[in-house]
C-alpha cells in the first residue's frame, strides 16, 4: 500500500485535542474561523472502550503510563493519547482557579487582563453551564467515596463531596478507562464535536512533528500520520494555517515541538506537577468499589499544600496495590468488593525541566524536595487515620521501608519517625504545567498574556503548559478558562466574519 | 530495528512461570486453573504498549526474577527450580527488598500479573469486584419496565448517534 499524504489548509491548526486544544477549536470555529485540529491518539467511541484495564491503557494511555521523570526515583507520567487527550481519561473534577493563585499570576507574571476577576467569573460560569458541572449526585456517591465522608466527619476535617462534569452519570466507575456512557462532559464529547459542528475538521492519528515557520511567523504544521497501532508510520500530513498554529500538546510535549521549532529561553523550564500517592484500607463489610463516581469526595487541605481524594480503581490496579504474593495475596484477591482507596495529590514546591531527547522523545528531569517529601508522609498519615476512623480494619500505608500492613492507629508510630527518600512513596503525577509559562515579560515567560509566543508571531501556546505555577487543586477547568478567553479575543483581533472563512480542503493521497 | 516487545521462546516460558507465581493454581483464595490466564500475551502486550526503556525494564524484572533466589537469598539456584509456594516467597521478599530498583522491577511483574489475571471475566466474578456494580443494574432493571432493560442490560454501553467526526480524506 502507498503512503498516505493529507493536505489541508485553514485559518487555525491546533495541535492536540485535550483540555486546551479542544476549548480553542470550541471558540475559534464558533466565531466562523477555519479550525483544523491534529490529534496523535485515536478516537474512541463509548462501545469500543474496553472494560479490561490492559486494553484501555494500551488504547488510550500515552505509553501505557510508563514516561516517567528522569533521576534516581521515576515518577509515573500520566497522559491521554486519544480525542479529548487527558479529559478522555480523568475522573472529571472540576476547580476553579483559587483566588490566591489568580493573585500571585498578576503581581508576578503580569497576567491581570487573562485573569481579570469579572471575564474569568463568566468564563467560568459559561464552562459550568455547557459542560454540566454539578455536585455528584447522591445516587452514585457508591461506597468508597461515601467511607471516606464518613472518615472525614469522625476526625473533623473539611471534606465536600466532589463537582464533576457530568450527564446522566450512571456510577459506573470506569472514568479512568474512558465512560462507556459517555456521561463525563470530557472534551471527546463535548467540545471535539461542538467543534466539528461548528466546521472544524479533525484528524486522527496525526503527530505534529515541526512547526513550519516562515518570515519569522509560524504559518504550519508537518507530521506522521501512524497506523492503526498508534506506532507505525504510514504516512505524511502537511497543513497550513493563514492565522495561526495553536500549540496544545500538553506540558511534556508542547516544550518539545516549541525546542524544535528552534525556541529557547525558559522553553522546558518550571515544570511543575502534582505527584501523589495512594492509601487502600481493607473493611469488614463490603465497600463497593466498582460502583459510584470514580471520585466523589475529597478534603481539601489548601494550607497544607495537599488534597485528599477518594479514588476508585479498576480491579487490575487495586489488586497490584495490595500486599503479597503467593497466598497472602491471592485471600485479599478473593475479597476485592472489601477495599477503599484514597488518594493524595501533593503541590509540590519541585521545579524541573523538559528537554527534546533522542528522536524529539521528552526527557523530564523532576525531583520532589525534602519538604515535599515530608507533605507526602503527613498526607499519607492522614490518610491512614480516617481509614481507621471510618472502620477500615486494615491500612496499607504504600510506603517502603516501613510495615506493610496497619492494624491500628498505634502503628502509626512507624510512619512518624525516620527519614523518608523519594524511593518510599509510589507517586504518580497526571497534573504537569509550567512548560512554557505565560507572562507579560518575554524574560521570564515563553508567551505573552494572550498566549501568543514572545519570539514567534502568528504562534500560540494553549494547554497546561502557560500556568506559571502549580495550582493546588484539579487543573481541567482552570486550563479551560485560560484557554477559552485567550481564544475569544484571538477570535476577535482576527476579524473574520462569522462563518466566512476557510474554504479549505483536506485531501489524502494514496 | 530492535523489538523489545518480541520475547525470545525461554522468555516467554519464564514469563508465564514468573508473573503465574504471583497467583499460584495450588493456592487459597482467587486461584486460577493451570492455563486459564494468558500471563505471556499480557507482558507482551505491556511492553508493545510502553516506552523503550519500560519495555527494557520489564525484561530486566524477568530475568532478575528468575536469578532471584541468587540475588535474593544468595542460593546458587533459579526460580524456575523452586516450587510454586517458594517462588511466591521469593516474589513477597523482592517486593520488599531493601532495593528500589528490585522492588519496582518487581511491582511492574506484579501489575502485569493483575492486568492478566482480570482479563478473564470468571475471575473478576470470583473476586467480586463487580458484585456492587451488579447489584444496582439489577436493581435497576427491576424498577425498569420491560422495554427498557436492553440497554441497562447492554451495562450502560448505548449507542449514540454522532456527528461525522473526522475530516474528508479524499483521494487525490
Ligand atoms: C488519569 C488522569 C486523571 C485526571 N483527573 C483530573 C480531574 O479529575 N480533574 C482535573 O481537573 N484534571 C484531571 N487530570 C488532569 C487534566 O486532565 C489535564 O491537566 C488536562 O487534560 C491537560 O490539558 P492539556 O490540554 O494541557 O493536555 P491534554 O489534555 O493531555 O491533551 C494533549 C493532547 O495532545 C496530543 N498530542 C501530544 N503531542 C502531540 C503531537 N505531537 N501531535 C498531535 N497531538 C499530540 C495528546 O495525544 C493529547 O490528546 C487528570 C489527568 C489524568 C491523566
Ligand atoms: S463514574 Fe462511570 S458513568 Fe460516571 S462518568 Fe465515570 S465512567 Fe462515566
Amino acid at each position: 500500500m502507498g503512503q498516505q499524504r493529507i493536505v489541508d489548509e485553514t485559518d487555525f491548526v491546533i495541535i492536540g485535542t485535550g483540555a486546551g486544544g479542544a476549548t480553542a477549536a470550541r471558540v475559534l470555529a464558533a466565531a466562523g474561523h477555519g479550525v483544523v485540529m491534529l490529534e496523535e491518539g485515536p478516537q474512541l467511541r463509548a462501545r469500543a472502550r474496553p472494560r479490561e484495564l490492559l486494553d484501555s491503557m494500551a488504547q488510550s494511555m500515552r505509553d501505557f503510563a510508563t514516561q516517567t521523570t528522569r533521576g534516581g526515583h521515576p515518577i509515573p507520567l500520566l497522559q491521554g493519547k486519544c480525542v479529548g487527550g487527558s479529559t478522555a481519561i480523568n475522573s472529571g473534577i472540576i476547580w476553579r482557579l483559587p483566588e490566591d493563585v489568580r493573585a500571585d499570576w498578576i503581581e508576578r507574571f503580569g497576567l491581570a487582563e487573562l485573569l481579570d476577576a469579572q471575564g474569568l467569573e463568566e468564563t467560568f460560569e459559561r464552562l459550568e453551564d455547557e459542560l454540566n458541572i454539578h455536585e455528584t449526585d447522591a445516587e452514585v456517591r457508591g461506597g468508597n467515596n461515601e467511607r471516606m465522608a464518613r472518615g472525614a466527619a469522625a476526625l473533623g476535617l473539611p471534606g465536600r463531596v466532589i463537582h464533576r462534569n457530568t450527564k446522566d452519570c450512571r456510577g459506573a466507575g470506569r472514568c479512568l478507562q474512558g465512560c462507556p456512557n459517555d456521561a463525563r462532559q470530557s472534551m471527546d464529547v463535548s467540545y471535539v464535536p461542538r467543534a466539528i459542528a461548528d466546521g472544524a475538521r479533525l484528524h486522527v492519528r496525526c503527530r505534529a512533528r515541526k512547526l513550519l515557520l516562515e518570515g519569522g511567523r509560524a504559518v504550519g504544521v508537518v507530521g506522521d500520520v501512524l497506523g492503526d497501532d498508534g506506532r507505525r508510520t504510514v504516512g505524511s500530513f502537511e497543513v497550513r494555517a493563514r492565522l495561526g498554529v495553536i500549540v496544545a500538546a500538553g506540558a511534556v510535549h508542547t516544550p518539545v515541538l516549541l525546542a524544535r521549532a528552534g525556541l529557547r529561553g525558559l522553553v522546558g523550564e518550571r515544570f511543575q506537577a502534582h505527584p501523589g500517592c495512594a492509601v487502600v484500607g481493607e473493611f469488614d463489610e463490603p465497600i463497593g468499589m466498582s460502583f459510584g463516581a470514580t471520585q466523589g469526595y475529597e478534603v481539601p487541605m489548601r494550607e497544607r499544600r495537599f488534597k485528599i481524594e477518594a479514588l476508585s480503581l479498576p480491579p487490575e490496579t487495586l489488586a497490584a496495590r495490595l500486599p503479597g504474593a503467593g497466598a497472602e495475596w491471592q485471600a485479599r484477591l478473593a475479597k476485592l468488593d472489601h477495599y477503599a482507596q484514597w488518594c493524595v495529590p501533593i503541590r509540590m514546591e519541585a521545579m524541573g525541566t523538559v528537554r527534546r531527547g533522542f528522536g524529539d522523545v521528552p526527557v523530564v528531569k523532576y525531583g520532589p524536595t525534602a519538604q515535599d517529601l515530608e507533605r507526602a508522609r503527613e498526607a499519607v498519615i492522614l490518610i491512614c487515620r480516617m481509614m481507621f476512623a471510618a472502620g477500615a480494619r486494615e491500612v496499607y500505608p504504600g510506603i517502603a521501608r516501613r510495615p506493610e500492613v496497619l492494624r491500628s492507629v498505634a502503628d502509626l508510630a512507624a510512619l512518624e519517625t525516620g527519614e523518608v527518600r523519594p524511593s518510599d512513596f509510589h507517586m504518580m503525577a497526571s497534573h504537569l504545567f509550567g512548560t512554557a509559562c505565560a507572562g507579560a515579560d518575554p524574560q521570564q515567560s515563553v508567551v505573552g498574556p494572550d498566549l501568543q509566543s514572545h519570539a514567534v508571531g502568528g504562534l500560540y501556546v494553549m494547554d497546561a503548559s502557560v500556568f506559571p505555577t502549580n495550582l493546588g487543586v484539579n487543573p481541567q477547568h482552570s486550563i479551560m478558562a485560560l484557554v477559552w478567553r485567550a481564544s475569544e479575543r484571538l477570535a476577535n483581533a482576527a476579524r473574520i466574519p462569522l462563518r466566512q472563512a476557510s474554504g479549505a480542503r483536506a485531501t489524502l493521497r494514496a | 530495528m530492535i523489538h523489545f516487545e518480541r520475547l525470545t521462546g525461554f522468555e516467554r516460558s519464564w514469563a508465564d512461570t514468573m508473573v503465574g507465581a504471583f497467583a499460584p493454581a495450588s493456592g487459597p483464595g482467587l486461584a486460577p486453573s493451570l492455563g486459564q490466564v494468558d500471563y505471556v500475551g499480557a507482558f507482551e502486550t505491556m511492553c508493545r504498549s510502553t516506552t523503550r526503556l519500560a519495555a527494557v525494564g520489564m525484561r530486566l524484572a524477568l530475568w532478575l526474577s528468575v536469578l532471584g533466589p541468587l540475588l535474593v537469598w544468595g542460593r546458587a539456584t533459579t526460580a524456575l527450580a523452586l516450587s510454586p509456594e517458594r517462588r511466591a516467597a521469593l516474589l513477597g521478599d523482592m517486593l520488599t527488598h531493601r532495593w528500589m530498583i528490585v522492588r519496582e522491577l518487581t511491582v511492574l511483574l506484579k501489575l502485569c500479573a493483575s492486568f492478566a489475571i482480570f482479563r478473564v471475566a470468571a475471575l473478576r466474578t470470583r473476586s467480586h469486584y463487580e458484585d456492587a456494580q451488579d447489584a444496582r443494574l439489577a436493581d435497576a432493571a427491576q424498577r425498569t419496565p420491560v422495554e427498557a432493560h436492553d440497554e441497562l442490560e447492554d451495562s450502560g454501553e448505548r449507542a449514540r448517534v454522532r456527528l461525522p467526526m473526522l475530516a474528508q480524506r479524499e483521494v487525490a
